[in-house]
């Protein structure tokens, strides 16, 4: 993996309305953007660098490529994914919305196979701060330091490392994984990232309720994690999901042994982080003193 | 979005797996025309899982009994929904019924076949009674011979009900679903197998991409000459039987009550399940939520001003709230702008100087009308503390009025597209003069309040702007959101004491 300012960045899809916003961000905050790709406008300048049909002729005109960032529409957003995974591109950040289920599993097994670290989709990226920005995260909000943080919602993302950063607290990597149902990288993927970052010290994990991965990722952390763990799971007050199909019981009950329980219950999520040892915050503004006092 | 069963098996039929000769019915006339000879099972077209037992499903030998039969399956509500169709199939007998579905597996992010040896209404399928195969790589045949297999199946039946199996996950992949899944799979005693029932998810995101799917779900409800409700993502109209918040990911906007009376507005879904936790740990309980979502492009420049604005308008219509918590954060959230866009509302008599009022029609069709006529306010006003004995209220035809009766003839077509209804007809708003048939008439004149926390602020340009009109902002949510709570127990303190 290679999060650094020397990392080199194409953009692909550099003409979409959300491209044209963050692309200059990124560059304002030192990611070396070398060239960007949007079919059909091949020759053109955008943001100052130069626009190709393909990634594979970007990368003969402007050399190897560490990083794509994917602003293409949902439905082509796996596409360009695949054409920079086929350029030999092993970084890829989908920030696309609406992105089709099972055009990402498409995606993963191919990334899998090639060993091809994948965020998103519907996701601002990655973002370490000080260095380089991956993606869409409001670059004012964080500050460099040593928690790092894994979320599956962008908003709370930049809510926590505000309120972090108001408290003292900077961020040493902070990335969300994005709240689809089938994402490039998971959770748990990241936990062991973060426990292997040097940089990081804390690890402030947000999820949200509804989903199996906040599960998986206690089961994780009680297994392979060595290094502190905040956590915050959203929508302890929410409405309860409507009545379901029995293959929803059916995955649901794999997991926490439950039938009748249809989602995970917030219950079930609290006890396996308890019993993993994470330091569990009702809302999110408690993260900033539980860090604090695990990194004392 | 869940199809309903008939909606399902159309697209089981496209792909070759068995189903019974059926013929849908909406009304009690239409059974003269069946072509399925008796006996027939007549099926409540719902959505739920347990229409059987609720007495959804009954069989009739003869017209007599079918006619009886649909008749109390058209008045049986399930999960508080009538059926507009039923499904007549022929009846089948079963020796054997077996469970089968394909959903997406999150964690391994790959297909998951499921199939069980027991199916049916009463089945056990805890975790020690499923088989479950993982589609690992790309799809071949054997996956779902394990998966046969796996379930105790041999010889012949083996075969069959892999290769049903396999029809399904070609279902589910060649149109994007989340779901398919047949329970139960009867197999008769030919030992020939059978579709008992059909559940089919669709990926709302895959949509645009599957017309025909669109095609079946616009059959949804019989609009008659009303417009279909449109199916494209940011557009999507509330239809009563979704309150799935799921689903509401993508629809900027959209409205989800709650049974409190702080609303929420935020944009991103876990921020809006954040600050719904915030509120109730501050005493609160929240009147429901909008997520607004992401300026997009194509939608004019104050898009999300524009939405902030139309989730108000939502919330202040469908639920109790005097208080309204607005909570936004992002890179390209322009605070000032949405602020704008909230006070141009005040100043042009739009949103603020409304009466809001709830009409409780006879026929139990509620229709929440919005209107920025002053003298409909007024004169709903002086209504209000009358309650009972029907009425008419004329508006007269002047110049400022046009605008509130377009608002009226607006909602209560959003309102007619999702609910059941009768007997409103929206052309009459068209005509200069407003009649409407004021029972139970429920007014409310008072504005909300709004508290506002939005990142990066210009905090004395917006302190300024915002002095003369009800808003607050906040510099921290927390502080936001406690602001918001005690404003609304103040509310509703001085709301009990009256």
């Amino acid at each position: 993996m290679k999060l650094t300012p020397d990392c080199k960045v194409i953009i692909q899809g550099i003409h979409e309305a959300a491209a044209r916003f963050h692309t200059p961000l990124m560059q304002r905050y030192g990611t070396q953007i070398v060239a960007g790709i949007s079919p059909g406008e091949g020759g053109a300048v955008e943001a100052g660098v130069p626009v190709f049909d393909l990634v594979e002729e970007a990368i003969a005109a402007v050399g190897p490529i560490d990083t794509t960032v994917v602003f293409a529409p949902a439905f082509q957003a796996v596409d360009a994914a695949l054409e920079a995974i086929a350029a030999g591109i092993r970084q890829v950040v989908l920030t696309s919305d609406g992105v089709p289920p099972l055009d990402m599993v498409n995606l993963v097994r191919k990334a899998e196979a090639t060993e091809t670290l994948v965020v998103g989709p519907n996701c601002p990226g990655i973002i370490v701060p000080g260095q380089v920005l991956l993606g869409m995260h409001p670059p004012e909000m964080y500050q460099p330091g040593k928690v790092g943080i894994v979320s599956r919602s962008s908003t709370l993302t930049y809510e926590v490392a505000r309120s972090l950063t108001a408290a003292g607290l900077g961020q040493s990597i902070a990335v969300c994984v994005g709240p689809d149902q089938i994402v490039g990288s998971s959770l748990l993927q990241w936990l062991q990232i973060l426990d292997e970052d040097e940089a990081t010290e804390v690890i402030v994990l947000i999820g949200e309720v509804g989903s199996d991965s906040e599960l998986m990722a206690a089961r994780y952390i009680a297994e392979a994690i060595d290094k502190p763990v905040v956590v915050y799971v959203a929508g302890q007050f929410a409405p309860k999901r409507r009545e379901i199909g029995h293959a929803d019981e059916i995955l649901a009950a794999r997991l926490v042994g439950d039938r009748s329980a249809g989602q995970v219950p917030m219950e079930s999520i609290q006890a396996a982080f308890r019993k993993a040892k994470a330091r569990w915050c009702d809302r999110p503004s408690k993260i900033p003193d539980a860090v604090k006092r695990l990194l004392r | 979005m869940d199809l309903l069963e008939y909606q399902a098996k159309i697209l089981f039929a496209e792909h070759g797996i068995p189903t019974l000769p059926s013929q849908r019915i909406s009304s009690l006339s239409d059974i003269r025309n069946l072509k399925i000879p008796f006996p027939v099972m007549l099926k409540s077209q719902v959505h739920s899982r347990s229409r059987g037992r609720a007495g959804g499903i009954r069989m009739a030998a003869n017209t007599i009994d079918a006619v009886a039969a649909a008749q109390s399956i058209f008045r049986l509500p399930i999960n508080g929904q009538c059926p507009d169709t039923l499904l007549v199939e022929a009846h089948y007998r079963a020796e054997r019924e077996l469970y089968l579905a394909v959903v997406l597996e999150h964690n391994a992010r790959r297909p998951l076949l499921l199939g069980a040896a027991a199916g049916g209404m009463d089945a056990d399928l805890s975790p020690d009674r499923v088989v479950h195969v993982l589609v690992e790589e790309d799809f071949s045949p054997f996956y779902v011979r394990r998966l046969a297999l796996g379930m105790g199946l041999s010889g012949a039946l083996m075969r069959s009900v892999a290769s049903v199996a396999e029809k399904m996950y070609r279902l589910f992949v060649q149109r994007d679903l989340d779901l398919v899944e047949i329970n139960p799979l009867g197999v008769g005693a030919d030992g020939t197998l059978m579709a008992l029932d059909a559940k089919v998810r669709v990926n709302d995101g895959a949509l645009a991409r599957h017309p025909m799917l669109s095609n079946i779900l616009q059959g949804v409800k019989d609009l008659g000459d009303r417009p279909a409700p449109s199916l494209s993502r940011a557009s999507s109209p509330k239809m009563s039987t979704e309150s799935h918040f799921d689903e509401l990911n993508d629809r900027p906007g959209y409205w989800t009550p709650m049974d409190g009376s702080v609303a929420v507005v935020c944009n991103g879904m876990g921020l809006i399940l954040a600050t719904v936790d915030w509120v109730a740990h501050a005493g609160g309980k929240a009147a429901g939520f909008a997520d607004v979502g992401w300026p997009t492009e194509g939608e004019g420049e104050n898009c999300l001003g524009d939405r902030v604005l139309l989730a108000l308008e939502r919330a202040i219509a469908t639920s109790n709230c005097q208080t309204v918590l607005i909570n936004l954060i992002g890179p390209a959230i322009n605070g000032v702008q949405i602020i704008r866009r909230l006070i141009d509302e005040f100043q042009t008599q739009g949103l603020w100087q409304n009466l809001v009022t709830q009409f409780q029609e006879s026929a139990s069709t509620k229709i929440t009308a919005l209107s920025t006529s002053q003298s409909l306010s007024t004169a709903a006003h002086g209504y209000g503390s009358q309650t009972d004995g029907p009425a008419e209220l004329e508006v007269d035809a002047e110049a400022p009025i046009s605008r509130g009766v377009l608002q009226v003839q607006e909602r209560v077509e959003t309102s007619l597209l999702g609910e059941d209804a009768q007997g409103l007809d929206a052309q009459k708003f068209d005509e200069p003069s407003l009649t409407l048939d004021l029972r139970n008439l429920k007014c409310r004149s008072q504005r909300p309040k709004l508290v506002i926390h939005c990142a990066n602020l210009d905090w004395e340009a917006c302190q300024a702007l915002v002095e003369p009109y009800p808003i607050w902002l906040c510099s921290t949510i927390e502080t936001a959101v406690k602001l918001a709570v005690d404003m609304d127990a103040a509310n509703m303190g001085a709301a009990t004491a009256q």
